[in-house]
Order: C-alpha cells, then sequence, then structure tokens
C-alpha cells in the first residue's frame, strides 16, 4: 500500500506539471556508461571496473501538436494523391496545434563507448574515466499553427489581424569523442555520499542547418487595402545547395567546436538519490566556402501591383501576392563563406529517486525499487532541447540484480504526454537493454512521438 | 486623369482573375487548398508632379502682308502651357478652372525669320502679357540689333516667379524698318511673318482655382476581358472593391459601364448610381489639409466577369466639380489621387470543370 501511494505521488507529480525527450537507459541501473550522458556522475557507479558499449542506440522523434492519428492523417493529405481531407476535418486537426508547436527527430549512436574504474587498495573507487565516441543527428522545428490555414485557405480568414509566422530550428549531424570522468566527491558528512562527474567532447561538425532567428508576422488589412509583412531572419547551412558537386559524407567535416556534460549528485542513506546536470554545453563552429547564409530583416508592405499605365506596357506584370511576397524575402539575401556557430542543445537535467538497496549474491548492492522523478529544462529550442519543461516519473523493478523491467510517464516536452517501458538482462558479463520511453503511438489518438532504445554492454 | 480611371479598371478586371490563378487547378485540388485571399490586387496615382516639370507651348505670332498697315501692337493669343493631367485640357482651358497659376520660372525663347526686303530695326518690341490685363507684363523684349533682310533672329528669356490669371497674348510694338519709315504693302510681297513663342514653365508652384465650376465628360473606349483559365472559372468566387483615396481640391463623380458591339449597356460596373468622391478637406486659404475615401466594396463579382465576354467597349463619364470654397492645388508629390483594387476571392478546385 505504502509503495502504490508513493508512485501515486510520482506520477501525480508528473501529471501535474507542464516537457524534451529522454532515453530510458537513464532509469536502468545495469547501463551506467551509457547514462552517464544524462547523468556524468553515473560513470563508474556499477560495481564492475570495466565496462564496454558494443551497441548503444537511441532514436526518438516528438512533436507538441498532433497524435499520431492526426498526423497520419495531416501528412496523408500532402502525400496521398488519392486522399483529400475535408476542410472541417483538417481544420479541426489544425486547432489541435498551438501558437508554438515542436517537431523534432534525432539518433545518437555510440559508435565506440568504454569505461574503467580505478581503485585504492580496499577497492573504493578513486576515479572512472571513459572514451567514447559517438554520433548525433538531430533536428527540430518551432511553428506557428497559423502557417497551416494561411498556407490552405489563405489570408481572408485574418482580415484585420496580425498573424505570428515565425519559425527557428535546425539539423545538425556531428561526431562526439568525449573523454569524461566521475569520482566520490571526498566531503564527510553522515549517511550522505556526493559524486560529480564531467564528459569533455571534442565535436566534429559534418554538416548544420541552424535557424536562432527566424521573426515573421503578417498584417492583412481589413478590407484587404495593404499586407504588411514584417520579418527578420538568419539561416545558416554548411552545405551549399547550389553547388551541384555536394555530396553529404558522414566522413568529412566542416565544422568543430567544443562541449561538456556536467553533473553532481547526491545520495542520502543510499535510498534518496539526486543529480543536477548540465548537459551539452558548447558550441560548433563551420567554417569553410560551402558555408551559405540567408540573412534579412524590414517590412515590406505590399498595396498591390502599382502601373502608370496598364494598356502601353506590352509585358504586364501580373503576378501574385505570394511572388512579390516571396521576391520580397529572398531578394539580396544570400551571402557565401560566413563563418557560423551553432550552439549546442544546452540542457538542465535534475533527477530524484527514492531506492531500495538489496544484496546480491556477491555481495554487490543493487537496487530492488526504484522510482524517480526527471526535470529537464531546455535553455533554447534546439536538436533535443526545448524551452517547454519535460517531466517525467519512473519506477524500475530490479530481480536479483539480474533483470530490470521499468516503466515511465512523461509530459510536455516534445510530446504532449508519453509513457514507456523497458527490459534489461545480466547474463555474466554480457548486458542486454532495449525499450521505449514513448509507447504512446501504440494508441493512435494519444501519441504525439515515438522513441527506441538498444544498449548491448560488456561489463566486467 | 480620366485615361488613368480607364487603365486602372482594366487592369483591375484582367488581373483578378489571373490574381488567384494557377497553372493547374488540379494540384490544388489534390491538397486539398481552398484559397481565400483578401489582397490588393492593383494600385496607381493620378500624380501631377512629375508631369509638371518642363510644361512647353509653342505658339506662332503670323501676319499676313495685309495686315502691315496695323502691324504694330495687334495681340494674339497664346495658351498658357498646364499639366494635361491638372484638368483634361485637351478639351477645356485652364482657365475654365484656375483663377490663377504660380509659376517660379518662366521661360522662354523667341524666334522669327526677316521675309521682309528690308531690315527690322532694333528696338522693335517684343511683348508677351495677360491677355485680360494688358498692363500685365511677363516678357518686354527689344530686339537688340538690327535683323537683316533674310536674316534670323533668337533669343531666349529667363522670368522669375510670376502670377498668370488668363490666357497669355504676345504683340510686337514700335516694329520699324531701317530706312523705310512707315511701310506700305506696295513694298512686300505676298508671304506671312511669322513670331515662333516657346514658352516653358518651370517648377509651378500652386493653382487657385475657381469656385463652383465643374466639367462634364463623357468617352467611350475599346474594351474587352480576356478570362483566363476559362475552362476553370467555375472554381472562382468572390468580387473586387474599389478605393479611391483623394488628396486633390475638387471631387469627381465617376461612372463606368461596359457596353457591346452596339453600344448596348452590358454591365454598369457602379450600378445605376455614380461615385462620387469628395474633395480632400480644405484650410481657409483652399489648401489641402487632408483626404476623403470614397469605397465601392464589391463594385464587381467574378461571376459578372466571367459572363462579360461581349463586352467590346467601355464608356467612362467624370464629372470634375471644384468646391463653394477657395480650393488651391498644390503641386508637389503628395498631391494625388489614389486608386486601389483590392481582390477577395476564393478557389474551389473542386468547381474547376
Amino acid at each position: 500500500m505504502k509503495k502504490l501511494l508513493s508512485l501515486s505521488i510520482v506520477f501525480s507529480v508528473a501529471l501535474s506539471a507542464l516537457a524534451q525527450v529522454d532515453s530510458p537507459t537513464s532509469y536502468s541501473s545495469f547501463f551506467t556508461l551509457s547514462a552517464s550522458r544524462y547523468e556524468p556522475g553515473n560513470l563508474g557507479e556499477d560495481h564492475e571496473k570495466f565496462e564496454i558499449a558494443l551497441i548503444n542506440a537511441y532514436a526518438w522523434i516528438g512533436n507538441t501538436s498532433l497524435d499520431a492519428s492526426s498526423l497520419s492523417d495531416f501528412s496523408k493529405n500532402f502525400l496521398d494523391d488519392s486522399f483529400v481531407l475535408p476542410k472541417t476535418e483538417m481544420l479541426a486537426i489544425i486547432d489541435k496545434m498551438g501558437p508554438k508547436n515542436r517537431l523534432g527527430l534525432g539518433a545518437t549512436v555510440d559508435l565506440m563507448n568504454m569505461m574503467y574504474k580505478f581503485t585504492n587498495g580496499e577497492g573504493d573507487e578513486v576515479i572512472s574515466v571513459g572514451l567514447g565516441i559517438a554520433d548525433r543527428m538531430e533536428s527540430n522545428l518551432v511553428f506557428p499553427n497559423n502557417i497551416f490555414p494561411l498556407a490552405l485557405y489563405g489570408n481572408r480568414q485574418y482580415a484585420g489581424e496580425e498573424i505570428d509566422l515565425s519559425m527557428t530550428g535546425g539539423s545538425f549531424y556531428a561526431r562526439e569523442y568525449t573523454a569524461s570522468f566521475a569520482m566520490p566527491i571526498p566531503i564527510e558528512i553522515e549517511d550522505w555520499t556526493f559524486r560529480a562527474g564531467a564528459r569533455l567532447k571534442y565535436i566534429q561538425g559534418i554538416d548544420a542547418i541552424y535557424s536562432d532567428q527566424g521573426a515573421f508576422s503578417l498584417f492583412t488589412q481589413e478590407q484587404g487595402q495593404y499586407l504588411e509583412l514584417n520579418y527578420d531572419y538568419t539561416l545558416n547551412s554548411s552545405i551549399d545547395f547550389d553547388d551541384s558537386t555536394y555530396s553529404f559524407s558522414p566522413f568529412s567535416s566542416r565544422g568543430k567546436g567544443y562541449g561538456a556534460d556536467l553533473g553532481i549528485s547526491a545520495t542520502f542513506k543510499d535510498r534518496w538519490h539526486g543529480n543536477i546536470n548540465i548537459l551539452d554545453l558548447g558550441s560548433v563552429t563551420f567554417k569553410g566556402e560551402n558555408n551559405l547564409r540567408y540573412q534579412k530583416s524590414g517590412t515590406f508592405k505590399y498595396e498591390g501591383l502599382f502601373f502608370d499605365d496598364v494598356i502601353d506596357e506590352s509585358d504586364f506584370p501580373v503576378d501574385s501576392v505570394l511572388e512579390a511576397l516571396v521576391d520580397e524575402l529572398t531578394d539580396d539575401n544570400t551571402s557565401r563563406g560566413e563563418d557560423f556557430t551553432m550552439p549546442y542543445p544546452t540542457r538542465l537535467r535534475m533527477h530524484l529517486s527514492y531506492r531500495v538497496p538489496r544484496e546480491n549474491t556477491k555481495g554487490h548492492t543493487y537496487y530492488q525499487h526504484m522510482m524517480g522523478v526527471n526535470l529537464i529544462q531546455g535553455f533554447r529550442d534546439l536538436g533535443n532541447a526545448t524551452t517547454r519543461t519535460y517531466l517525467a516519473g519512473s519506477y524500475t523493478y530490479n530481480l536479483n540484480d539480474v533483470f530490470e523491467v521499468g516503466t515511465n510517464i512523461g509530459l510536455l516536452g516534445y510530446n504532449k504526454m508519453e509513457f514507456g517501458a523497458f527490459m534489461a538482462v545480466k547474463l555474466g558479463f554480457f548486458r542486454l537493454g532495449l525499450g521505449s520511453g514513448n509507447l504512446t503511438p501504440i494508441v493512435r489518438s494519444f501519441g504525439t512521438g515515438a522513441d527506441f532504445n538498444f544498449n548491448m554492454t560488456l561489463a566486467f | 486623369m480620366r485615361k488613368t480611371f480607364v487603365y486602372t479598371i482594366i487592369g483591375a478586371l484582367v488581373c483578378s482573375l489571373m490574381f488567384t490563378s494557377c497553372e493547374n487547378l488540379d494540384d490544388l485540388e489534390k491538397y486539398g487548398f481552398q484559397p481565400e485571399i483578401l489582397a490588393p490586387a492593383l494600385k496607381t496615382e493620378i500624380d501631377i508632379y512629375d508631369f509638371e516639370r518642363l510644361l512647353t507651348q509653342t505658339t506662332d505670332y503670323t501676319i499676313s502682308p495685309g495686315d502691315l498697315s496695323s502691324l504694330s501692337g495687334v495681340p494674339f493669343p497664346v495658351d498658357v502651357p498646364v499639366p494635361d493631367n491638372l484638368i483634361p485640357s485637351e478639351y477645356m482651358n485652364i482657365f475654365d478652372f484656375a483663377e490663377k497659376i504660380f509659376t517660379d520660372t518662366v521661360r522662354a525663347t523667341i524666334s522669327f525669320d526677316n521675309i521682309f526686303p528690308v531690315a527690322i530695326k532694333a528696338g522693335t518690341r517684343i511683348l508677351v502679357r495677360d491677355s485680360s490685363d494688358a498692363s500685365k507684363v511677363l516678357i518686354d523684349h527689344s530686339i537688340a540689333s538690327d535683323v537683316p533682310s533674310g536674316g534670323s533672329y533668337v533669343i531666349p528669356i529667363v522670368r522669375g516667379a510670376d502670377t498668370i490669371s488668363s490666357t497669355l497674348e504676345i504683340t510686337m510694338t514700335d516694329f520699324v524698318f531701317v530706312g523705310t519709315g512707315n511701310l506700305t504693302p506696295v513694298n512686300f510681297p505676298n508671304q506671312d511673318f511669322t513670331v515662333v513663342l516657346n514658352v516653358t514653365l518651370i517648377d509651378l508652384d500652386h493653382v487657385e482655382l475657381k469656385n463652383n465650376v465643374s466639367y462634364e465628360d463623357s468617352a467611350t473606349h475599346p474594351f474587352s476581358i480576356d478570362i483566363p483559365n476559362a475552362a476553370d472559372t467555375a472554381a472562382y468566387s468572390g468580387a473586387l472593391s474599389l478605393f479611391i483615396t483623394n488628396k486633390y481640391p475638387t471631387g469627381f463623380d465617376l461612372r463606368l459601364d461596359l457596353l457591346d458591339d452596339n453600344g448596348d449597356l452590358v454591365f454598369p460596373l457602379f450600378g445605376d448610381s455614380s461615385l462620387f468622391v469628395e474633395h480632400a478637406p480644405l484650410d481657409a486659404t483652399g489648401r489641402v489639409i487632408g483626404q476623403t475615401v470614397a469605397e465601392k466594396v464589391n463594385f464587381i463579382n467574378v461571376t459578372d466577369i466571367n459572363n462579360l465576354n461581349e463586352v467590346t467597349q467601355m464608356r467612362i463619364g467624370v464629372t470634375l466639380k471644384t468646391p463653394s470654397s477657395p480650393s488651391t492645388v498644390i503641386l508637389d508629390e503628395i498631391t494625388t489621387i489614389d486608386m486601389l483594387i483590392t481582390a477577395d476571392i476564393a478557389v474551389d478546385p473542386s468547381k474547376a470543370n
């Protein structure tokens, strides 16, 4: 009853908060090496001294607006020539979107990841160090809901209104070379232990398209006497779209940068555990002639095609409003070879859990029950970070330090709501885990995203 | 001004369907697009500023030998050059409307060929003056040296700011031939003597208009509508609206009718009534201190446009009215009549043929 009550409290808190994506790896105690990406202090928390990740991959997709069912119909409208969504249904779907919508997807794959724990003569950890190489591909887009009814049904509906059409986002593919360490902090307070960890990264930017400034608004005068477009945008790309010789290669990079993940943790009586982490500090700078920058700002008041003498003009400029607006937005906006720096998706991650310690047959401590809450707050909307706070609750059950099963529920971030499950197993030095932090697509009217995690590790 | 009205309307009608037309409505239907567009389509300004820089009027002062006995002091009228679109000057005199014209500079060139068998003596005077007030002389030029028989004379003259209140006239006085004393027709062949006056008003400043004067004009122009994407016209609905912003001190009535080959009315663009545009607000001196706006919302819908294939002519009627109080046209770039056609048009690709 007490456990049920605790679980209820955890989930109630999660449900009542306002949300990011989060890998189930962080809820497992079998993959501390992989989990150190999210909680750097976790490195070395396993009782084994050496760990190497054979496969560690996490892929996710999410949006804050449309469930899988609506998204399916919405995308089918544009992708399937034989399918047209009636206007009323399309508007009903668009109504589900808020004024600020986020769409993101990404994947992280460890190409190599290993750690070693240095101990003193008594077998106590002095420091754990790790080396890793990982590839990250992430994309995001922040967009307003106005853009769809405007594109599909025109501006008539917005007569007399100014509508926000601002959009930002980016895509990047980076390779991280990571040197990490974690160690106990020698502060002696009864019943308390502390750890700190850091992951220092050299980042190879393979390619990136990035826009952190994309302010657009459109005002339609009540009687249509003029349209006024305000705009201020910058979009940087390491890809020259006009270069027909360009071809993507994961083995060539155009940018470089440095980054870090930092974390500290505190544990009380081995039962209460909390950590605070700053993840993905840093940036990547792209240099080279291939860089392309689109940048322009201004106000464009469109008052119709102006003419003095339509009859005498042999080439009467029949044009559309849309073309005039596009010309205004895109003329003289391009520069090449400009360096640009893309920040990394920095975010704050906080975790608090209550766990029930047990001893396995070798006398090592493991946690039979772990109940936790996570809060993730991005400092910007980029990659897997969003400024929309993510809050999640999790529960993990560990059977004799051999088999683990868990579940999680999350709110906001890149999804409206998510729930997931994972399982992991230890077979000697071999560990295998798979799961999903977001299984909501199973219920189509409910899910707004999905993710999948797979871990295969050797530890001894 | 009348021409500009015609051009605006023609342009609007031609563009209205093109405005939302697409290469292929099937593409729109495929994605469920049903755009309803509310936007400005066409705009123009009737602006006198650009035309008032160089206003030239050339006239001939011609006399025949029979006039020689009374040659000296005979006046001949000269029209004052005015902006073509200040009023419809091709049909009326500026001073039917204008009380006074204020100009910064008058530039003139006077020239003639001496066809007489004797020289024209220095001191002969050429006058350009106000025809309603002989004492108001714009140009008083004395020939500086004798002009021999068969010779030519050209003299450029520049005057400063002036006020003109009626038609100009040109005359010559103290017309004396060298060594002949008074002239008799017997001494000369039967040939015209011509003085050419080229007058240019530069930097017109303003024009004071007469009170309560109206001018009415009506004309018919060839006009037809070439409807694009005729097969898809059922997919379009909506209407055009006309907005006129008057920054002139004169009001006007506008009537536009579409006619067929026989001159029969097919469609009155403004219905049974004309569109009246009040003059701009004026201060006590008659200067414009604001603007008035006249609108004809949904003056023609797309269905009507689609049904106007038989239209071959447009009849336009304009009545210009000056106010009952003093009014002044300031000749600057903001004294305009702005005309705007907006389109409020919906496209439903599913209705395309």
